[in-house]
């Protein structure tokens, strides 16, 4: 019999690596199971190289926008292989980070596609190839993958999903983008950037429809100033190939047929949880849909196995799976959970950013909540006129009476780094007053957090009072 | 100032056209000099009900937000999608860019005025 672990986790993103380091930590004998490198999804083909390619590409269209302060650059080019060079050597360190990481806390990496098997004699059990590894508990932490549309032309060489976009080898002249969710907005954002002709079709009638309706608009509206022409509510019916040599999308849009033509087409239509392989006969949890049924602490219906991260569906971000990850460690170790997993912050890296955190006013209104919100327009911001943002806002939710915080949108520059202060606040049950005790230093964009929480009492200092005209 | 001669105007500067028991809405272009160039427009969603003098939408200057009132009662048809992604369309031509169509018209605000009673109303505000 080979080795018994304390712990296997199956799979190296941010939710299985985090979940080893984790019980690593607490004294756990740890090993964990990766086919490809460590850092998943989200170091090697999502957050990490997608956040690259957007410093470097906005790092060119403003360098060709200079001038706006002064400043020329002649001839500013861009070489899209030292682009990707840059994206790589970024993912690489990150992912050797991850690598030492799991060896210094003595975690051991079992390279291979591992598989679920059923209990034996009341140990859990992990396949990797020819080998069997037994361990009290397992974690699930798989993944997710690109999801396909059931539509012709799907397989056309040109039609690419995220990890086939990352492969190319230049930038193309003109990308029509299925889909235009976190991912579709982002590489809406790298292309435009670098002067390709972007063209989202989105099915929903908003993009980014599960935002806030301001921040879809103003979203919308910023991304159509910059030259990428957007279709909302428009189902996508097929692919073809033009005679030059292009991918045509044809699609329905307020029932009529319309076509949108590029270089290549990106699908990037949602991700599905990688369960293929992932369980042998007889070794399959309660499922929910195609996602795996936990329970509070991340436990399946198999006792000793959890599963974290995309895989179980709901929000799928890198750090909510790292959080499901530390949440299943402290169950397994019998502590108390020290996160609050259901305040997940979110971000979108376009420029502005985007930002949110709990619930919106008309989420909260559809919950029978009565709320008080506050909101700031980041025109009258120093930082933000210094630097010449695009029209941005700040908002915030509160509970009436309470003033509890329930909730924030942002759209600004930095959005994503100020939303903690809002995540802390509604973990911590702070209410709109307690927030205001702070001094918000000048001049800075968070300066907008305090404007927006005065707001809520009407007492924004630099928002011009509503003109009554009535 | 552009009149628009077949419309009637609110105090609070919004142009209303009524054909029958629907209504087209903007604002005036003495309203959108006033503002300056805008640079967001909020508006409701079709489906939504409008009450005569009360606000139903803003738009966003740099310098300030300003409510728009509805001059009619009734439930919004259309909302004119073009503002929101280009809400400079509303300085360009405030008389064309109409902000929401209403159906089922059951009220009228009790201020709306011709068009040469608006412009002298405007002149005394100047």
């Amino acid at each position: 019999m080979s080795e018994k672990y304390d712990l296997i986790v199956i799979g190296a993103g941010p939710g299985g690596y985090v979940a080893a380091i984790r019980g690593a930590q607490k004294g756990l004998h740890v090993a964990v199971v990766e086919a490809d490198r460590a850092g998943g999804t989200c170091l090697n083909r999502g957050c990490i190289p997608t956040k690259a390619m957007i410093h470097a590409s906005s790092l060119y269209r403003e360098m060709n926008e200079g001038g706006r302060f002064g400043v020329y650059a002649e001839g500013v080019s861009y070489d899209y292989e030292k682009i990707c060079e840059y994206k790589q050597e970024t993912v690489d360190a990150l992912v050797g980070g991850v690598q030492q990481l799991l060896k210094g806390n003595k975690v051991t990496f079992i390279e291979g596609k591992g598989t679920l098997l059923p209990p034996e004699n009341g140990m859990n059990a992990v396949s990797v190839g020819d080998e069997t590894y037994y361990a009290d508990n397992i974690i699930l932490a798989a993944g997710s993958k690109p999801a396909s549309l059931p539509v012709e032309g799907i397989d056309l060489p040109h039609v690419v999903n995220s990890d086939g976009l990352f492969a190319l080898d230049h930038a193309p002249e003109s990308l029509v983008i299925i889909g235009g969710g976190v991912i579709g907005v982002e590489f809406a954002t790298v292309f435009a950037n670098l002067g390709s002709q972007v063209t989202i079709l989105e099915a929903l009638p908003k993009i980014l429809d599960n935002f806030d309706k301001e921040i879809s608009q103003n979203l919308k509206m910023i991304l159509k100033k910059r030259g990428v022409d957007i279709h909302t509510s428009a189902m996508v019916k097929g692919f073809s190939e033009t005679e030059n040599g292009l991918v045509m999308a044809t699609y329905e849009e307020k029932g009529k047929e319309a076509a949108a033509a590029g270089e290549y087409v990106l699908v990037a239509a949602g991700r599905r949880p990688v369960t293929e392989g992932l369980f042998a006969d007889g070794a399959q949890p309660e499922m929910n849909g195609r996602y795996v049924k936990v329970d509070e602490n991340y436990m399946t219906s198999i006792p000793g196995v959890y599963a974290i991260g995309d895989l179980i569906g709901g929000i799928q971000l890198a750090h909510a799976a790292s959080a499901h990850g530390i949440r299943a460690i402290e169950s397994i170790c019998g502590a108390p959970a020290t996160q609050n997993v259901a305040v997940v912050p979110a971000g979108v890296y376009t420029d502005p950013e985007i930002a949110i955190v709990g619930m919106t006013e008309a989420q909260a209104k559809d919950q029978g909540i009565d709320v008080v919100c506050g909101k700031f327009i980041m025109s009258a911001n120093g930082k933000s006129l210094i630097t010449k943002e695009e029209r941005g806002f700040i908002k915030v939710v509160a509970e009436a009476g309470s003033e509890k915080i329930l909730g924030a949108q942002m759209m600004c520059a930095r959005a994503t780094d100020m939303i903690g202060e809002f995540t802390t606040a509604i973990v911590n049950d702070l209410t709109v007053p307690d927030m205001l005790r702070s001094i918000m230093s000048h001049p800075t964009y968070s300066e907008g957090i305090g404007e927006a929480l005065e707001d809520v009492h009407g007492m924004s200092l630099h928002t011009a009072p509503r003109p009554s005209r009535r | 100032m552009e009149l628009k001669n077949d419309a009637l105007y609110m105090k609070s500067h919004e142009w209303v056209v009524i054909d029958g028991d629907t209504a087209t809405v903007g604002i005036s272009d003495f309203a959108q000099s006033e503002l300056g160039d805008l640079v967001f427009v909020n508006l409701p969603e079709p489906g939504d009900e409008v009450t005569a003098g009360e606000t139903f939408a803003d738009v966003e200057s740099v310098k300030a937000v300003s409510d728009i009132y509805s001059p009619v009662s009734g439930v919004i048809a259309e909302i004119n999608e073009e503002l929101l992604d280009a809400p400079e369309l509303i300085n360009e031509n405030a008389n064309d860019a109409w902000f929401i169509k209403v159906e089922n018209v059951t009220e009228q605000a009790d201020d709306l005025m011709a068009p040469e009673e608006y412009e002298a109303f405007c002149a005394e505000e100047e």
